[in-house]
This record gives structure tokens, sequence and C-alpha cells, in this order.
């Protein structure tokens, strides 16, 4: 359920936001735990995909690194 | 699809069309491992000997490259960046051929592992102390995953920088 949906609010769908706090974090923009394994069907990748839309919408001009990589403890 | 999907795409475009099988690291790696937030690190751990090829690829590509030695470079592309990491040692080889591959809305790509995630975080903590987030990164990670990860191999990771208290202090 997203939901974000500007659809029909009701008190059912209210009651189960309610009761779905890791897809309220996610609308909020907290990151969130989706559930490990195939069963509850979310891909994590495709939910960062949605977060980042709103977070472009939100924050056009995204820094990029403004220093190369440094260090000297390369052991991997 | 949205231009940092599509520079994703792009990427992975170009690593098969070089013959190489990157996998992915950093932030975006963190997500693939089911701590979603927000990022735009797109990050790779590419063989060492595909380092001039992908290079010369990228500024095909248009990217600019500010920064580069054996082992990581980093390229942007005005608003846009991509981080290589080369693996030339025995550990980064082996992470990166046991990488897992998935499908993505941006295509198949391959993923690094949770421990050898850790441990990259934790190499780019130590090479840089202010990043923080590396650290709330293993934190959720090891959050998450604790009951499935393979613990010898991340306190290796952990031991190989010298920093053994700081996975007690991580895990809590």
């Amino acid at each position: 359920m997203n939901c974000s949906d500007n659809t029909e609010v009701n008190a059912e769908s209210a009651l189960n936001c309610a009761d779905a706090p890791a897809v309220l974090a996610r609308e909020a923009g907290v990151p969130f735990q989706p559930p490990i394994g195939s069963v509850s069907g979310i891909d994590p990748i495709a939910e960062w995909l949605s977060l980042m839309e709103v977070v472009q919408m939100l924050c056009p001009v995204w820094p990029v690194r403004d220093k190369p990589m440094q260090g000297s403890h390369w052991r991997l | 699809m949205s231009n940092l999907a599509e520079q994703i795409r792009e990427a992975l475009s170009m690593f098969a069309r070089n013959g190489t099988a990157p996998a992915l690291i950093g932030g975006l790696a963190v997500v693939a491992h089911q701590v979603v937030r927000a990022t735009k690190d797109v990050d790779f751990l590419v063989e060492a000997e595909a380092a001039d090829r992908v290079h010369d690829a990228l500024l095909d590509l248009g990217y600019q490259c500010p920064y580069r030695s054996e082992d990581a470079a980093n390229y942007v592309r005005a608003a846009e960046g991509l981080d290589l990491l080369y693996a030339h040692r025995p550990l980064a080889r082996r992470l990166l051929a046991k990488a897992s591959e998935r499908e993505t809305p941006m295509g198949r790509m391959r993923i690094i592992s949770v421990e050898g995630l850790i441990g990259f975080k934790l190499q780019a903590f130590v090479n840089d102390a202010t990043r923080t987030r590396d650290l709330d990164d293993i934190r959720a990670l090891l959050k998450i995953h604790r009951a499935s990860l393979n613990m010898d191999e991340v306190r290796e990771y952990f031991a190989l920088f010298n920093k053994p208290e700081l996975l007690n202090e991580l895990l809590g």
C-alpha cells in the first residue's frame, strides 16, 4: 500500500498507514528497512529510485564529491 | 526513468561493451542490501586489469577524471559522479569474484556481499574519518543482517584495519 497516494482517504486506510511505520518512514525520507526476503515483494533498489525522484525534486542540485578519495589505508 | 537511473544504465552498458563485470559497492550497494536511504553515490569495484579501458570509455562518455590512483578513481560529468575502486589485491579480487548478480530496474548488475561492503565502508572511514555516514551504514547493515552475516569474515576486515574495538561498538 502506498500511504502517500493522493486518493480517497478513509478511516481504514488511515489505520493501515498507522500500522505501517516502515512505509511512513520511507515517505518522510527517512532510511527504512524493507522486510528481508522475496515474500515482501519489495525491491529496495526500486524503492530507492522512488525516493530519489522525490529527493531530486526537492534538491535538484546535489553536490558531487568535492574532494578526491584520500587516505593511505588501501588494504582490500 | 530518472537521470540517475539512466546514468547507471549507461555505465552498465559501457562495462559490458568493455568486457568487464564490476560489482556495485558504496551507498547504492547499501540500498541493495535493504538499507534504503537517499544517495547518489555510484561506486563500482572493477578488476584492475580493466582500469585503462574503463577510464577511456568513461572519458568518451563525457566524464572528467579529477583523480586517479592505482586504488581508486573519481569521475564527474556535470552534476553526476561515478567512483571506481580497483580490485588488485587478493581480498578485493575474491569479493569481486563472488559478487552476486541481481536484476534491477537499470538492468542486471553484480552486487558486493554484505560482508565485503562492510569491509569497503570500513576502509573508506579509516581513510577519511570525517565520513561518519560510512559508520552509520555499517551499523545499519550489521543490525539488519546480523543473523546471516559471516561474522568471522567481518572480524577479519576490522582486524585488517586495526579496528576490532570499533566492531564491538557498532554491534552495541
